[in-house]
């Protein structure tokens, strides 16, 4: 069984992102860091639009 | 009788073993060439001299030597050694002075190899470019992270030394300096005693001058350790034993669709393609094969996975003294902070996924063949260029070789990767040095020949 829908927003997840950051680092930060944010919102929504067959297991150690 | 800094570890050993070759002689050749060109290339961190010469001179008394008798070996600056300083090139371990070696040290030393000193890192092995100067052009980058081993054997300052790859950081630096850079497979060599950029990702790896001295720094640093949760299990073998059973012409799969090839330059693609016909001509079998659909994730999974746990190592110093971190990696860390925790397990089980379908694929044919960089290194000193042709074996796990396959118009390095299934580089190393053979190539940087 696979789930490969893309069903993740980009805009969503920057906009979570975004608020993270601020309530960590301030406004500042979010101003000076949005191509930071922006591309760590494409890769939580490549991760959430690819999810791996439901049996699998993670596997931290090869 | 070649100059010494020539030697590749195999000779050198052999004509020490022989007597040929006294390794304090050898040692001090290689002291003095570093003498000379250091100025330029910024590749060393710390060098005891006096302790190089002295270990040296034990060898030379030593009854029985190893595989590396007398032979200097660089080591990343992220590598413990005991009683010299390993400072990761950062503010935050700049006084660390370990009590005890990376078990893959102490397993040189036991060899007879020498340590030679701490190469130049990128800070912490991610991705701030060091000061370590391309030997082939000071203009261009030396790659990283693994930056100042990697030029050090370029220049002929050492024939071995130690990386590490997290993402590219030993295949990289090895394309971009014109040597050959092995990955082995996660878990093949211990990282007990080994600074960590991503513990779920870190291998170490190894730059020298020919496949065989691969091999050979293969032979003596694999094996299990308990000290390492990553660390294997499976047997070793006699890796050169395994590079002798396929000493003939390899089945090669050519990955020139999609990913690698969309991804280079004119110039890498023609040149990818002029390597495939020279090793067709001299009989392997190449064909073209695709890349699994799970592929398509595997450089943000990598990111995820690497940032995440970054984050995790550096928080406790990250909290204090975020301000002693250079932009790049602060960068990672406050980018691994704030990716949720399901996103990074769901990672983690890609990555599962991901390897099953990579090694799938290898198992097709004796190794697969790709570009080893997008282009040669570029000309741009706050980079340390582009990881992704490498990136996504690390993830997945998967041995990967890179070795010299020519020059680019501009002079520079290029290289072709080969990649095969777990646990079987005596495979993977014995269709590289099929293929060293074929292209006899020997590149050497002009101002350091």
């Amino acid at each position: 069984m696979t789930n490969r829908t893309p069903d993740i927003s980009f805009e969503e997840v920057l906009k979570s992102l975004t608020q993270q950051a601020e309530a960590r680092w301030g406004e500042g930060y979010v101003a000076e860091h949005r191509d930071l944010l922006e591309q760590a919102a494409r890769h939580i929504v490549s991760v959430g639009n690819n999810l791996p067959e439901t049996e699998t297991e993670p596997g931290f150690y090869q | 009788m070649p100059e010494a800094y020539t030697l590749s570890v195999s000779d050198a050993a052999q004509q020490v073993r022989s007597g040929q070759l006294a390794p304090t002689d050898y040692a001090a050749a290689l002291l003095d060439r570093i003498d000379a060109y250091e100025l330029d290339l910024q590749a060393w961190v710390t060098i005891d001299r006096e302790a190089v010469i002295s270990d040296a001179r034990q060898r030379e008394q030593e009854p029985s030597q190893g595989i590396m008798a007398g032979v200097p070996v660089g080591l990343k600056d992220i590598f413990y050694t005991a009683g010299m300083k390993t400072t990761a090139c950062s503010r935050i371990y700049a006084d660390f002075v370990p009590d005890y070696d990376a078990t893959c040290v102490t397993r040189l030393k036991e060899a007879g190899a020498i340590v030679m000193g701490k190469a130049v890192t990128t800070e912490f092995a991610t991705s701030d470019p060091s000061p370590s100067r391309n030997p082939w052009n000071q203009e261009h980058t030396p790659g990283g992270s693994s930056s100042g081993s990697s030029v050090a054997v370029a220049a002929g300052m050492v024939p071995a030394a130690l990386g590490s790859q997290t993402g590219g950081s030993t295949c990289r630096p090895a394309a971009y300096n014109g040597i050959v850079g092995l990955k082995p497979t996660y878990g093949r060599i211990s990282r007990y005693g080994v600074v960590p950029v991503s513990w779920s990702l870190d291998t170490v790896g190894i730059l020298v001058r020919t496949v065989t001295d691969a091999a050979i720094l293969l032979q003596v640093m694999a094996g299990h350790d308990p000290n390492d949760p990553g660390s294997a299990e499976e047997p070793v073998p006699d890796f050169r034993e395994q590079m002798d059973g396929h000493a003939g012409p390899p089945r090669l799969g050519l990955l020139s669709r999609g990913y690698f090839f969309d991804r280079s330059t004119q110039e890498v693609r023609q040149h990818t393609l002029n390597v495939a016909d020279r090793l067709r001509e001299a009989g392997a079998v190449v064909e073209e094969l695709e890349l699994p659909q799970s592929f398509a994730a595997a450089p943000d999974v990598q990111r995820v996975v690497m940032n995440v746990e970054c984050a995790a190592f550096h928080e406790k110093f990250f909290r204090h003294r975020a301000d002693e971190y250079g932009p790049r990696l602060r960068a990672n860390i406050e980018t691994g902070l704030l990716i949720p925790s399901v996103t990074y397990l769901q990672a983690q089980r890609l990555r599962r996924e991901f390897r099953r379908d990579l090694t799938a694929l290898a198992e097709r044919v004796d190794a697969l063949l790709m570009p080893a960089t997008p282009a040669p290194a570029p000309k741009d000193l706050n980079t340390t260029g582009d990881a992704a042709f490498q990136a996504p074996w690390t993830s997945a796990g998967l041995p990967t070789v890179v070795v010299p396959s020519g020059l680019s118009e501009e002079g520079l390095p290029l290289g072709v990767q080969f990649a095969a299934t777990p646990f079987e580089e005596g495979r993977l190393l014995g269709v590289a040095r099929w293929c060293e053979g074929v292209l006899r190539l020997d590149l050497r940087p002009p101002e350091y020949s």
